[in-house]
């Protein structure tokens, strides 16, 4: 073999360090501890708060029920719109109030479907089954009157 | 002298590993990584499986102690275990790649870089020379230069003569001299 030959197999086959990957594979030394950058953290909880926030407001407006428009509204069953408050009784062809603080109970006529124009609808809350039944299937998009 | 002190301190080392003891676990690592990580590279150009090959020997290793019997040098025997995992890769058979990547660095590195690309290029020969050889005759080629072992040494790792040795290792060169001769006029001092 030739001087060339074994200089150019010494210089070209030096020994190596390993990495310290092999360390971690073999379980010597702790995987490094990947941090995120404290911005990055920063943007994801401002992230979390306006998609939560945008969405509690969308509830909030939902639970106004002055922005509530009229619906259409029809019932399974025989029901009978009543007013109940003594103080004002309901005149023919105007609106219809319905409660939804827990006062008034109401039951609302299914012959013909019923419409409440603009008027703003609370439903009650009713102990009544047949009521709540009826009640029940009002949706004026308040989301608060339906657990009945 | 020397070679009785680092024979008892690593005997102490092999009996603590025996009983489980992590810290002397990571000593015997850290006294043989580089080694078995260089012969590893060195046999199969692929630092992935580099990486691959050399996990396997520490787990032969580390499982196998109680298997040492103190009849050989431990560095024979884990020379043994190195050499057993890099052929038993081998025969799983792998595409071999060359190293491009200390090439490719050296490309990108900034500054008089020319030495070292000349360097860093002949290097990349030589590895894809000996890359090419079969396996028996690249794993002395491999014992010898990058670790500098005897023939006798070889010869004990591989549990083969010494005219065995010798006849790879002829062979060997008769091919690689033909394969790095064409470069031979753009060595450097």
């Amino acid at each position: 073999m030739s001087d060339w030959l074994e200089r150019e197999l010494t210089r070209g086959l030096p020994p190596l360090t390993a990495p310290d990957a092999l360390k971690i594979r073999l379980g010597l030394a702790p995987a490094p501890r990947r941090e995120l950058p404290r911005g990055v953290l920063a943007v994801a909880a401002a992230v979390v708060m306006i998609i939560g926030g945008g969405y509690a407001a969308g509830r909030s407006s939902a639970l106004d029920l002055r922005q509530n428009s009229a619906r259409s509204l029809r019932f399974p069953k025989n029901v009978e719109l009543v007013a109940f408050n003594p103080a004002s009784p309901h005149a023919p062809g105007q609106p219809w109030p319905l409660r939804c603080d827990g006062g008034a109970s109401a039951s609302l006529s299914a012959s013909s479907p019923l419409s409440i124009g603009n008027a703003t609808v609370w439903l009650a809350h009713s102990a009544s089954e047949p009521h709540s039944q009826a009640l029940s299937n009002l949706d004026a998009g308040c989301h608060q009157c339906h657990s009945l | 002298m020397t070679r009785m002190v680092l024979d008892r301190t690593e005997r102490e080392l092999i009996g603590k590993c025996r009983l489980g003891d992590r810290d002397a676990f990571r000593a015997l690592f850290e006294a043989h990584q580089d080694k078995i990580y260089s012969i590893a590279l060195r046999f199969s150009g692929n630092q992935a499986l580099a990486m691959d090959i050399a996990q396997d020997t520490f787990l032969k290793l580390f499982s196998s102690l109680s298997d040492f019997r103190g009849d050989a040098a431990f560095s024979t025997w884990v020379y043994r275990l190195v050499v057993n995992s890099c052929l038993d890769h081998k025969r799983r058979s792998w595409r071999m790649m060359p190293m491009a990547d200390e090439v490719i660095a050296v490309l990108r590195a900034p500054g008089d870089a020319l030495h070292a690309l000349l360097h860093s290029e002949m290097q990349g020969r030589v590895q894809g020379a000996i890359e090419k050889l079969p396996a028996d005759q690249r794993i002395v080629v491999v014992l010898r230069y990058t670790e500098g072992l005897s023939y006798e040494e070889i010869a004990e790792v591989l549990g083969c003569s010494l005219g065995t040795v010798a006849s790879r290792l002829n062979r060997a060169h008769k091919v690689l001299e033909r394969r790095l001769s064409q470069w031979k006029g753009n060595s450097y001092v």
